[in-house]
């Protein structure tokens, strides 16, 4: 898989906010790729810059943002061109918000169909039906010609999956899509997901997810890669288990032991609150509420390794070396 | 979106401080008012005039600051030019207000027609307003006209077209004449037995009306009526509004229903028919200040649109958790409405306000326009305006002033009141960042 | 180990005619004093509705709940709500909805202690303080407002809203569901230490079984209004 140009590929993206109260450096210097079909979860509390990526990438971000990367191409062509980019969709954490209210959920997934790739009425509907079945909502026929407020949370985020899929993206953006669902619900979304990830892989319509959310254990079961951020940077990327058996980042060690298992005699929470990124420090951000922190931390930035599993770390550093 | 943790207080008066401080439109809008207000408070310290007091010496007076005007007593003999220097149209005495004396040579014909022009005339069609026709004789060798007509004090073209017998013109003379500021010293009213050729007029800044009162002193007086009007009824049915709509908004289901019923059944009474059915009422007759009516109008028919907003935002509040925990602490229903609903309805009630001031000086302005109004002596923006209007042509700034002081405040309202909404909306002040 | 609070055979629905819904069907519950209880759910099971009889936010069509033996009104009035202020207290789901965001920190502390005065005036204050700092912030935070916190902050002021007065019972609905998960971890303990020192009863609502397994005595599941485990 490496050999092959990655779907998606970002060096070195800062993104800088212009607020009341000063400039937010909200993403910092960073670097991540996707391949086709693969799923990339982006770990991180909120206001570590994890939705400023995925919007810059979309380009959403309000005009005052200024965005720069050294490299940025998806499907090998630029990125940040300012232009519409095809091939990528997203979905949001409010599935109630996406939606029009006054439109039905029909006439609102069948828009991209008709507006993008050109589908008369009649196709469309039947393309409509056929993405709301893929979505296992039953009735689908009927479920179409609803309103929004008809539809449960849970039903709502897997039409709004549907319109996403209509624009027929290889890339599809998730941005905590499941943070607004009951647990249960958001298991059903993300076996949905993956389930339709490996059947797109199946048609050699291959889908790439960028699955963005604060809980590492829901993506545990379901992601490729996991890439964890904090305070703009991304800290550690690697496979999903060595993220989960072997974290090389304190942060990502934290993370870890916050969620809780049935063994669990007291959880570890972090202290603190993460740096505030008018000013970022120009050293580890993680520094101040690392337990593990020794005299570099405080000084300098620690640098990434490009490997399989990299970390920005200074005991990572060390101990490779 | 990144969390921005600000380390200083958040103060939601300062951030409004500074975002007005930082509009520029605001800011204008802001010490325009200002002005304003301290025109219509402070103005009769400086300019102590009675609005009231009739001027017979100066009507309709564009403005000047101070006159000099020949005093004309009714004993003042003209001297008499001997017909026979009288070789052209010329004066044959030094021309006042009150009198142009002319006199033009007779020649060969005996027909002319006197014409004056405030322009130079620049031909036979354009001479003015023509002031006589005159036959004479031929035993007359000079002809000798005096001018009383609504003079002012300007400089005036005289033109004597002479005529021959079928009535067609066949010579024109064009004479420009300075005419100087007179008065008869039966107006000055002076008992002091003295008899000064020529004195000095009290100044008006900004001129004086038909009936020769201040325009200052008028403008001042007036801005009062209409500031009063324009502050005084807002203030008093946005609160009622607010009070009403909070309460409806607040108690809910049928209560809120039946009260908002009622507010639509206000909204829809006519606003003209009820302010004359109130003037009947108040008993108003010619000379009475209709202000009592007027304020009354307002507030009956104007609480509605706050009373609705008022509502729709203590209904939004309501399910606010933070309203559920006061009452788990046991707080009373007017405690929860004053302390934690008020204070978040009210920015919008400011906003409210301030864009219900502008209408009501305007609602006042147009109604004193059209006479169902403030009634003179009183006076307002409005009816100023109206008394203006028959003088527009020849005394534009009759009209020009009031306007233009009512366009100025409404103006300045709105340029702040957009400027208040802005930096009071969280929402759109995020955006603009 | 004495009940504290007993929910007997409630019902609860909502609307009228035909759009009635009943929400609560034949609920029982008991809760003992100084334990924690977690009342799991799916959105729409009815768990929140009963938190909010139980608080007396919402009232009730039949049944009774009965808190230290004496049975609660059907509907509250402002008294009742003076008399339970001291007993039954909530922290709610949404931290910056909980938080009137015109008025300072100190101001929202401060509230309940005005309301049911019987700390003395001059006493207040410090109490306030020294809960505040009992949460982990600063004293200098009296004079901040709301939006200027982050959520595990704000939720924190909420909690300390509700035990300022020292209330037997906390309810909490849903107070982590909205924030992340290393904050989430913040809170639950927070919420365990605070039990084990103040001898706290603590009704937890939520939906996240593995961590209501962590903070809970005993776990009761809601479903389609009736409590089924």
């Amino acid at each position: 898989m490496k050999d092959i140009a990655p779907l998606l590929q970002i060096e070195n993206l800062s993104v800088q906010l212009p607020t009341a109260r000063g400039i937010v450096h909200a993403v910092r210097d960073v670097s991540f790729s996707i391949q086709h079909g693969e799923m990339l979860a982006l770990v991180g509390e909120s206001g570590c810059g994890k939705s400023v990526t995925a919007q810059a990438i979309t380009g959403l971000l309000p005009g005052s943002a200024q965005v720069t990367s050294q490299h940025a191409t998806f499907n090998q062509k630029p990125l940040f061109t300012g232009k519409y980019q095809n091939g990528i969709a997203m979905i949001f954490q409010n599935p109630m918000a996406t939606f029009n209210p006054v439109l039905t959920i029909g006439y609102q997934i069948a828009e991209p169909l008709r507006q993008l790739h050109g589908y008369n009425r009649k196709d469309a509907e039947q393309e409509v039906v056929r993405l709301l079945e893929r979505m296992k909502i039953s009735d689908a026929r009927q479920k179409a010609q609803c309103y929004p407020h008809e539809f449960s949370g849970g039903m709502l985020q897997r039409a709004a999956i549907a319109m996403a899929l209509a624009c027929k993206p290889q890339l599809l953006i998730a941005d905590e899509p499941t943070t607004a669902l009951d647990i249960s619900t958001q298991h059903e979304v993300m076996a949905l997901l993956t389930e339709l990830m490996h059947e797109q892989l199946r048609a050699e319509e291959k889908l790439a997810i960028l699955f963005i959310t604060h809980d590492l254990g829901l993506v545990s079961r379901h992601a490729d890669r996991i890439a964890v951020m904090y305070a703009g940077e991304i800290i550690e990327t690697a496979n999903t288990n060595d993220v989960l058996k072997k974290p090389a980042h304190p942060y990502t060690r934290a993370l870890l032991a916050a969620l809780p298992t049935p063994e669990t005699k007291r959880l570890l929470a972090l202290e603190g609150s993460p740096p505030d990124l008018r000013f970022p420090p120009a050293a580890c951000a993680f520094a101040e509420r690392c337990s593990q922190v020794i005299p570099i931390c405080t000084q300098q930035v620690p640098p990434v390794v490009a490997t399989q599993h990299a970390a920005r770390c200074w005991l990572h550093e060390m101990e490779k070396t | 979106m990144a969390a921005t943790l600000d380390e200083q207080t958040g103060n939601l008066w300062r951030d409004v401080r500074h975002d007005i401080a930082r509009n520029p439109s605001a800011l204008t809008g802001f010490f325009l008012l200002l002005s304003l207000l301290l025109f219509c408070t402070f103005g009769k310290l400086l300019w102590p005039d009675d609005p009231a007091a009739l001027d017979l010496t100066q009507i309709s007076q564009p403005p000047h600051l101070g006159l000099q005007t020949l005093v004309i007593y009714p004993d003042d003999a003209s001297p008499v030019i001997a017909p026979e220097n009288i070789h052209a149209l010329q004066l044959t005495a030094p021309a006042h207000t009150e009198a142009v004396r002319l006199a033009w040579p007779t020649k060969n014909t005996m027909n002319f027609t006197l014409y004056r022009h405030t322009l130079p005339p620049s031909g036979l069609q354009d001479l003015g307003l023509p002031l006589a026709t005159v036959h004479v004789d031929s035993t007359v060798s000079t002809v000798n006209y005096i001018d009383q007509l609504l003079l002012e004090n300007r400089r005036y073209f005289y033109s004597v077209v002479s005529l021959d017998h079928a009535g067609k013109p066949i010579g024109v003379e064009t004479l420009a004449v300075d005419v100087a500021h007179a008065t008869p010293a039966e107006n000055l009213n002076r008992h002091d037995g003295e008899h000064p050729k020529t004195i000095q007029l009290p100044a008006h800044p900004f001129g004086t009306d038909k009936l020769g009162r201040d325009l200052l002193a008028r403008l001042i007086e007036g801005g009062r009526t209409s500031l009063f009007i324009g502050f005084a009824a807002p203030m008093l049915y946005v609160l009622f509004g607010a009070l009403y709509g909070a309460m409806a908004g607040y108690r809910g289901g049928r209560i809120d229903t039946g009260m908002m019923a009622f507010a639509d059944f206000v909204i829809a009474l006519p606003f003209l028919l009820f302010v004359i059915l109130l003037r009947i009422a108040f008993g108003l007759g010619a000379g009475d200040s209709g202000i009592t009516a007027l304020l009354v109008a307002l507030l009956l028919l104007s609480w509605p649109n706050s009373a609705r907003l008022v509502r729709a935002q203590v209904l939004q509040l309501r399910s606010m958790a933070y309203v559920d925990a006061a009452r788990l602490q046991g707080a009373s229903g007017f405690y929860i409405v004053w302390k934690h609903m008020l204070p978040n309805v009210l920015p919008s009630i400011l906003v409210t306000l301030s864009f219900a001031i502008p209408a009501a000086i305007f609602t006042e302005a147009f109604l004193s326009f059209i006479g169902l109004g403030v009634v003179p002596p009183a006076s307002s923006w409005g009816s100023m305006c109206n008394e203006g209007l028959s003088t527009l042509l020849t005394h534009p700034h009759e009209l020009l002033f009031p306007a233009t002081f009512i366009s100025l405040t409404v103006l300045a309202f709105n340029l702040f009141g957009d400027g208040l909404r802005d930096a009071l909306d969280v929402q759109t002040r995020e955006a603009r960042q | 180990m004495n009940k504290l609070l007993r929910v007997e055979k409630l019902y609860k629905s909502f609307g009228s005619g035909k759009q009635r819904i009943t929400v609560l069907h034949n609920v029982k519950l008991m809760v003992n004093s100084g334990e924690i209880v977690g009342l799991a759910g799916e959105s729409g099971s009815g768990k929140s509705t009963l938190a909010r009889c139980i608080a007396g936010l919402h009232s009730y069509d039949s049944g009774a709940i009965y808190f230290r033996d004496q049975c609660l009104p059907q509907q509250f009035s402002v008294t009742d709500f003076r008399k339970q202020a001291k007993q039954v207290q909530m922290v709610f789901q949404d931290p910056l909805s909980s938080l009137n965001p015109r008025l300072t920190i100190g101001d929202i502390l401060l509230e309940p202690l005005r309301l049911n005065s019987t700390v003395p005036a001059n006493e207040q204050q410090a109490l306030a303080v020294q809960w505040l700092q009992r949460m982990g912030l600063k004293s200098s935070d009296m004079s901040r407002y709301p939006h200027s916190f982050s959520g595990g902050q704000l939720q924190r002021i909420g909690i300390a809203r509700a035990l300022i007065t020292q209330p037997g019972l906390l309810i909490c609905d849903e107070p982590i569901s909205a924030l992340d998960v290393s904050v989430q971890a913040q809170i639950a303990n927070l919420l365990k230490d605070l039990r084990d020192e103040l001898n706290l009863t603590l009704l937890f609502i939520g939906h996240d079984l593995a961590m209501m397994r962590y903070l809970c005595d005993r776990i009761v599941v809601m479903n389609k209004g009736a409590i089924t485990e």
